[in-house]
């Protein structure tokens, strides 16, 4: 598969990364009344556990796309915290309320970057869910990793370069990929 | 009071979340209907059966902005509220929904009970509905 994007090659943008973060302290931080802490990564800390990662691409001045994944713990919390009763991790509800927080976050950093002078649009949200998830881009594409601590469980980001279109093909160790959230995203 | 609300979003949970908080404004007695997308809702809305709407924009299928717009495009709707319930907040996308598309409110998820109360009690007061 080709990339098309030239922007694909430039290094993730210090106003992404800055909306992210600010987005995801300050929306988490209010709806689910914590204090959340943010650090960087140097590298893809892969998920041991069980996970679930709600994606959201990003077109406009640039593309790229937000992962949010939530090991299985730090989920089942904050499932039940947003909805206001207990959610199945492995039910389809788990899936629905990922993508929500995912769209939540993502709908926020629109509108950050949009105060910053950058033009984003956002796609529906994609979720996958399973076991030692790591995705694999097709080639190296530009990543920034950030891994947030809040009272809810720990749970981290990652911005990368591109959409889906130009790495979901390299996706390992997912058991749960459903049609319908798989039409969500495209 | 009685209220038909057709309450349209592709997260069931989103929807049951829309609806607690409705309930629990205390203001009607609410009847739902429940649609999943634009498309849905086209085949649900009746107009002489429904009294509000509560409108996701980003959904596949058919948006809830093309949704508002068909709605609109009627003619015969004015009189039906429409509140968008949505995660984007840009005020090019707030300007759209309000001034171009014809929607009546606009509410950020995430929402807390007071928003949806204080939009809610402003669109009630404007209201005629079956009682």
């Amino acid at each position: 598969m080709s990339i098309p994007n030239d922007t694909l090659s430039i290094p993730v943008s210090t106003d992404v990364i800055l909306s992210v973060r600010e987005s995801i302290c300050e929306t988490f931080g209010t709806m689910f009344g914590n204090e959340i802490e943010s650090h960087d990564l140097n590298e893809d800390a892969h998920n041991e556990g069980e996970a679930i990662i709600g994606i959201i691409s990003y077109v406009g001045d640039f593309k790229w796309s937000m992962l949010l994944c939530l090991p299985k713990s730090t989920a089942v919390t904050m499932a039940m915290k947003f909805a206001g009763f207990e959610i199945d991790y492995d039910g389809p509800d788990m899936g629905d309320i990922v993508a929500e927080l995912a769209n939540i976050i993502a709908g926020d950093v629109v509108a950050r970057l949009s105060n910053r002078g950058i033009n984003a649009a956002l796609s529906l949200p994609m979720v996958v869910r399973g076991a030692g998830l790591k995705l694999q881009w097709q080639r190296e594409l530009p990543t920034h990793y950030q891994s947030f601590i809040s009272a809810d469980g720990e749970f981290k980001t990652k911005i990368v370069a591109g959409t889906p279109h130009h790495w979901f093909g390299g996706m390992s160790g997912v058991s749960k990929v459903s049609g319908s959230e798989l039409n969500k995203a495209c | 009071m009685k209220l038909r609300a057709l309450v349209v979003d592709d997260s069931r949970v989103m929807r049951g979340i829309v609806m607690n908080s409705l309930r629990k404004t205390g203001l009607a007695e609410f009847e739902f209907t429940e649609a999943e997308n634009g498309s849905d809702a086209i085949a649900k809305f009746q107009p002489d059966q429904i009294d509000i709407l509560f409108v996701d924009w980003n959904m596949p299928q058919m948006s809830g902005i093309d949704f508002v717009r068909l709605v609109r495009a009627g003619g015969k709707t004015e009189h039906i509220p429409v509140v968008m319930v949505t995660s984007e907040k840009t005020k090019e996308k707030v300007d759209l929904a309000l001034q171009s598309a014809g929607a009546n409110a606009y509410i950020t998820k995430p929402f807390t009970p007071e928003e949806m109360l204080a939009q809610l009690s402003k669109l009630m007061s404007t209201m005629t509905v079956a009682s």
